[in-house]
């Protein structure tokens, strides 16, 4: 009844699938993770304009759905404007933004959960602000927010499979072209489901030893 | 050393700190006493701009700190502070939280910098804790170690904010030893205490603070043994010296 070794001449192109999938969330996850520290730092900053613009910014990215998001940054950046944007910029800027929105939010409260009398103490030894940010606040929000930093790239890991909608050949993409093929759609969707499950536990194991390695200082 | 002119401090309505004029020294020790809520604190926050000052001038070695345009970094430089809740960057051992700012805001090199914070740890007999991290320590060796992070910076001045306030009773002693033996060697010393046995054993003078207002200033003697103002002689009353 099964039978799955009418995939096998499709592996290779498997591989290189699993690879555009990864390479999605690499560059998704950097720039989620980059936007996300200054979305955070400005909310949290004492200037009304900017974190009102940083609040509504993250007020829309959260509120709408990432696939709308995704084809709108395809489909409109070449009706705005005379740029032919490629599938993997557009995937990677609307994940990336959208990323940014929610990992904003995890080191928010990673930063606000460091202790305050550490300002102090690096302001009376007279540290600049910004080394401040960046060498004791940072590394606390990121060890603070670390499990949701985690969930996060899972997310995006997952939601990079919304690519395919856009023609990128990435993994989901790999399955829906095999089963178009072989009319073998349970094999070909349940080895992307079993690829997509890999990746994650991965991740998961990857966070596991990154938490225990910030936790030496606890 | 310090020049502190008819300095007052305001949080909105409430004023904290009311014309209060003192003169610090060079290489002198000395204490503010008074009860919670006094202004002591603030009074010793606004040496190194924690707290800004809404009048009166601070005058740091002849500069106006206060009217003058100044970079605070190099104010706090020169005036580090030692808190009652330690503030240790828990992300950093020992060594790194004492070697951090004289690299980024002294400039000195790891070598350097290590160097002179194994010797402070010595002096403040924690050297078997440099690779620790602040949550491995007891309250009386964080409260050390910040000690020797801030004489790692040589500051011209030294602000302790009641240093022991926070600490079990059995700890309050060997961090009163380590800031008696500092007393002893000539750096210039700030120190807000409610422990009054000690402020009157290393002071050179001592400050009675109440509701804002620098009460008197004297000698350690002429303070607690004989105050002249009736508030003065009313909170000792009050206290067990």
């Amino acid at each position: 009844m099964l039978d799955f070794t009418v995939l096998e001449p499709y592996f290779p192109l498997l591989a290189s699938a699993v690879w555009i999938t990864l390479k999605f969330t690499f560059f998704s996850s950097i720039m989620g993770f980059l936007g996300g520290f200054i979305l955070a730092l400005i909310t949290l900053s004492k200037n009304k304009l900017l974190s009102f613009l940083a609040k509504a910014y993250i007020s829309v990215f959260r509120g709408t759905p990432l696939l709308v998001q995704l084809m709108l940054i395809y489909f409109a950046t070449p009706q705005l404007t005379s740029y032919t944007i490629t599938a993997l910029e557009a995937g990677v800027l609307s994940f990336g933004l959208n990323s940014a929105a929610y990992i904003s939010e995890a080191l928010r409260g990673g930063i606000l959960a460091v202790d305050k009398g550490l300002w102090e103490g690096a302001m009376s030894l007279g540290v600049p602000k910004h080394r401040f940010l960046l060498d004791i606040i940072l590394p606390q929000a990121i060890k603070n927010a670390l499990p949701s930093l985690v969930n996060e790239s899972i997310m995006l890991l997952k939601d990079s499979s919304l690519v395919s909608v856009i023609g990128v050949a990435d993994t989901l993409r790999w399955a829906d072209l095999i089963q178009a093929k072989t009319f073998r759609a349970f094999e070909a969707f349940i080895v992307a489901a079993a690829v997509y499950y890999v990746l994650v536990m991965a991740l998961n194991f990857l966070g596991s030893l990154l938490e225990k390695k910030v936790r030496v200082s606890d | 050393m310090i020049e502190i002119k008819h300095l007052s401090k305001s949080f909105g309505d409430l004023e904290v700190l009311k014309d209060v004029s003192l003169t610090i020294n060079k290489g002198e020790v000395v204490t503010i006493i008074g009860s919670s809520g006094s202004g002591k604190s603030t009074l010793l926050r606004c040496i190194n701009l924690l707290e800004q000052p809404t009048g009166g001038a601070i005058l740091f070695e002849g500069k106006d700190i206060v009217n003058e345009k100044v970079r605070i970094e190099d104010i706090r430089k020169n005036a580090c502070m030692v808190f009652q809740h330690f503030n240790l960057f828990a992300n950093m051992t020992v060594l790194e939280n004492m070697t951090y700012a004289p690299r980024v805001v002294n400039k000195l090199s790891k070598e350097e910098a290590t160097e002179k914070a194994l010797k402070l740890l010595a002096k403040v007999n924690l050297s078997d804790k440099a690779n620790e991290y602040p949550s491995r320590l007891s309250g009386g060796q964080k409260q050390r170690v910040a000690i020797a992070r801030a004489l790692c910076m040589e500051p011209k001045v030294l602000l302790l904010d009641e240093p022991t306030s926070a600490l079990d009773p059995e700890m309050v002693k060997e961090v009163l030893d380590v800031i008696k033996q500092l007393a002893n060697t000539g750096i210039t010393m700030v120190l807000v205490t409610h422990e009054m046995g000690f402020a009157k054993d290393v002071s050179d003078t001592v400050y009675f603070m109440d509701g804002g207002y620098l009460i008197e200033g004297g000698t350690p003697d002429e303070v607690f043994n004989h105050p002249k103002t009736d508030r003065a002689k009313k909170f000792l009353a009050s206290i067990l010296v």
